[in-house]
């Protein structure tokens, strides 16, 4: 009776110890799992506020050059001013040469030259940075998991090795000039060339934004597996008690997480509002936001229009992360079919 | 009828052995058992203690690259580099730490976060 209860006992005892190993392994491989979806979405955060401070260099460089450029409507303009080439004037193709087309100014030319020269360095920059993101994300990952469990292994699943789905629009840079008309309109008092103001017309890329429903966007998701030890009383071959007992079954953990709540760039034609996520487009009223109209200029643009789209230090946040939903199954991934919570079934998160 | 359920002498004294050699052994698996349970307690509590750290240390802080720390709201994780905590605990000690494996030992997890 004795050696019966006895064995019952150790019985229970090795099946405490064997439940409480597999749990304990479920936890530390659960955990894996989610460590190595923060890392990469953490990651992929970092890569896209390191884009979202290089825009803002972007968004710099046209605001000044808009608040040299606008001059241009108040005279006297530094070379050739109104005052210099007032209409009718005989001197006027003198003092204002480029007859018969719009005249360039120095001033103006530098403004846009500025420009021309950040984009020069920062889109490269920032396509290259985009472009490096999943694998930055995925060596993140994949160090956090041997990290915090050395034999597991990993799989990256969804939209994790996409990169951010990026954009860009046109800004104008328009400045007020003095031209000539030569032909047929003379001045009638001493037949000299007729002067005008027309404006120069041009355009340089805007700063980065994410395309608004863009598919492929940023997230990590990973499945973590692992083996863990032989169970009590349970042995390698399963020749022994492990018949009984059970040999170990590899386990699988989900998790996936995303960068949240921050933005790229403003986008254009939006209408802002506080929401985290979606909708926190830059508020333009009516019309394009970046320039004045949507066909052509008629006017030099503002440079305080571009306030509302201040891509640091104004309306929007840097992103950070946050755990999307709870996944048991492979299924219930993006890009799955039957993902639960709020995040879109393909995978499409505004930004 | 009380002397067809008495049991002989020889019965009785070898039932008082065997309650008496029982009791140890009983009590010894009955200890094992504690200590099992307290080993497993301990491990779980430790992995989850630690997890839990973790993310409250991590809170929706993103990675830091290109050399920025100016987060205004939730920070960063820093420098770019691993974010990590330790969690350990010491189990019970049964039988006065005699045996070896009674010992109190020492439970630790530890969990990273990386960034690049």
């Amino acid at each position: 009776m004795i050696s019966l209860l006895t064995m019952i006992v150790v019985m229970m005892i090795a099946f405490t110890s064997n439940v409480g190993q597999l749990v304990t392994e479920k936890i530390a491989l659960q955990n894996t799992a989610d460590f190595a979806a923060y890392s990469g979405a953490a990651t992929q955060a970092g890569v896209l506020n390191d884009i979202r401070r290089h825009n803002q260099n972007i968004w710099q460089a046209h605001k000044t050059a808009r608040q040299i450029l606008q001059m241009s409507e108040t005279t006297p303009w530094p070379d050739y001013a109104k005052n210099k080439c007032p209409v009718c004037v005989p001197s006027f193709t003198l003092s204002c040469p480029g007859g018969g087309s719009t005249m360039t100014n120095a001033p103006a030319e530098a403004a846009r030259n500025a420009v021309k020269a950040v984009l020069q360095f920062e889109e490269p920059y920032i396509k290259g940075k985009n472009n490096l993101m999943p694998q930055l994300a995925l060596s993140a990952a994949q160090s956090s998991v041997s990290r915090n469990y050395q034999s597991a292994q990993m799989t990256t699943k969804g939209g994790s090795m996409e990169k951010a789905d990026l954009d860009q629009d046109k800004i104008d840079l328009d400045y007020y000039a003095w031209g000539i008309v030569t032909f047929p309109t003379y001045c009638v008092f001493n037949g000299q060339p007729v002067g005008f103001l027309q404006i120069n017309h041009q355009q340089q890329n805007s700063w980065f934004f994410k395309k608004p429903g863009a598919s492929g966007e940023v997230m990590f998701a990973v499945e973590t597996r692992g083996t863990p030890a032989t169970s009590f009383l349970g042995s390698d071959g399963g020749t022994y008690l492990g018949n009984y007992f059970g040999d170990r079954q590899e386990l699988k953990a989900y998790a996936a997480a995303l960068p949240m709540a921050g933005k790229v760039g403003a986008i254009k034609g939006g209408q802002f509002s506080n929401a985290k996520e979606r909708n926190s487009e830059w508020q333009c009223g009516s019309g394009s936001c970046m320039n004045n109209t949507q066909t052509g200029p008629f006017q030099v643009d503002r440079a305080n229009v571009l306030e509302g789209a201040k891509i640091r230090g104004g309306s929007f946040e840097d992103y950070r992360v946050r755990y999307v939903g709870i996944f048991e199954t492979a299924a219930q991934f993006p890009n799955g079919n039957d993902l639960t919570g709020s995040f879109p079934s393909n995978g499409v998160v505004a930004h | 009828m009380l002397k067809r359920l008495r049991k002989s002498k020889n019965i009785l004294g070898q039932s008082a052995v065997e309650a008496m050699l029982a009791l140890p052994v009983m009590l010894l698996v009955y200890l094992v058992g504690a200590h099992m349970w307290t080993l497993t307690w301990n491990a779980q509590y430790v992995h989850v203690k630690a997890r839990l750290d973790l993310h409250q240390e991590a809170f929706h802080k993103p990675c830091t690259t290109g050399g920025d720390g100016g987060f205004g709201s939730g920070g960063n994780l820093g420098g770019g580099k691993t974010k990590s905590v330790s969690v350990t605990t010491q189990d019970a000690v049964f039988l006065g730490g005699r045996f070896d494996a009674f010992k109190g030992r020492t439970m630790k997890a530890e969990y990273h976060i990386v960034c690049r």
